[in-house]
């Protein structure tokens, strides 16, 4: 299921940047990898923080004109694309191991 | 080995079955699988580590052979849903993290079985029952320790970004550093069968380092499953000005 939010998150933002599909992946990736996060078990707030915090200055680098906006019209689309591809937060490991210790 | 030793090994077993405990009411709360899994796997290695140290420090002479092979199968069959919950955890679905909990889980079984069929191992590196059996319950303990090392790596770069709680993040670390202990544990045991295959005898250096690990493995997990409030805010004040040093730069 992430591995399908990985490809609409992609799709996304090949349609709002004007990047080349090949572009789009890799640009994500990269962001995916300077989050910490896992490209196969993505969820919709992580993939949120990531196209507000870490995206629009991937985009930036690339040259891509108002990065900001391209990453707000691209999470909008991802959000609507996606709700019911979501990956049950219970099975993320930050929320197993936060169980462990109670917190 | 030293009466000391016994009392460090039923202690670490004491903690564990409390920590079993814990998590297996935490299973029966939430439905989840992996503190289930991890509940059996504390429950049964603290129930191990008291039965085959009680005899000793009590000064029992010698438990029967179906005895001892029965303390012996609460210990193997309590590695395997360790391995299913470091699969279940870090890697579900994947191809050879499955192939791993299936070579270490029949290492474990057929050295047991052998061992049950043959009277007992013996802690030798002469006894290939012992050897198989080695090889299925240290693997767990060196992947734990790198799932734990890599996912602490990237949760550290979650956590700049408000995606993940710097506790759960330290937790990643602590149950590396678990990982690394019970690894030394391992080959401390390794180098007590080295010395048992030349005619020795286990030597003050591989008891005392298993004693080490294990101290150490109950301090790590105190700190994973019953963090203080200390602890906590240690973490948390560190976090933070991390993340205000990364944001002045």
């Amino acid at each position: 299921m992430a591995d399908a939010l990985f490809d609409i998150a992609a799709e996304r933002l090949e349609e709002s940047s004007d990047m080349d599909r090949l572009a789009a992946r890799g640009t994500l990736r990269l962001a995916l990898k300077a989050a910490g996060l896992d490209a196969n078990r993505l969820t919709i707030p992580q993939l949120r923080t990531v196209f507000e915090k870490i995206m629009p200055k991937e985009l930036e680098a690339r040259g891509v004109a108002d990065a900001a906006a391209s990453c707000k019209t691209a999470m909008g689309a991802i959000e609507r694309a996606a709700s019911e591809n979501e990956l049950a937060a219970s099975n993320s490991p930050d929320e197993i191991f936060k169980r462990l210790g109670g917190s | 080995m030293e009466q000391s030793a016994y009392l460090i090994s039923i202690a670490a077993g004491i903690f564990y079955l409390i920590a079993g405990y814990r998590l297996l009411r935490l299973s029966g709360r939430t439905g989840e699988r992996p503190e289930l899994l991890l509940g059996i796997y504390f429950a049964l290695t603290g129930q191990w580590y008291v039965l085959y140290n009680a005899p000793d420090l009590l000064g029992i002479e010698a438990l029967s052979p179906l005895v001892n092979n029965g303390i012996e199968w609460i210990y193997v069959v309590g590695v395997v849903p360790y391995l299913f919950f470091i699969r279940s955890a870090f890697r579900p679905g994947s191809a050879w993290a499955t192939a791993v909990v299936i070579g270490c889980t029949l290492c474990l079984f057929a050295g047991a079985a052998v061992s049950s069929l043959s009277g007992g191992y013996s802690i030798s590196l002469d006894d290939p029952a012992f050897m198989i059996e080695w090889i299925g319950y240290t693997v767990p303990c060196i992947w734990m320790c790198g799932e734990g090392a890599l996912s602490n790596a990237a949760a550290r770069k979650r956590v700049r970004i408000g995606l993940c709680d710097p506790i759960v993040a330290n937790r990643y670390l602590l149950f590396a550093c678990f990982g690394f202990c019970q690894t030394a544990a391992c080959a401390s045991e390794l180098s007590w069968a080295y010395e048992n295959s030349a005619g020795g005898a286990a030597t003050s250096i591989s008891e005392g380092l298993l004693g080490v690990t294990e101290i150490a493995s109950v301090a790590i997990l105190w700190l994973a499953f019953f963090p203080p409030l200390v602890y906590r805010r240690w973490i948390d004040g560190r976090a933070a000005s991390r993340s205000t040093s990364a944001e002045e730069a």
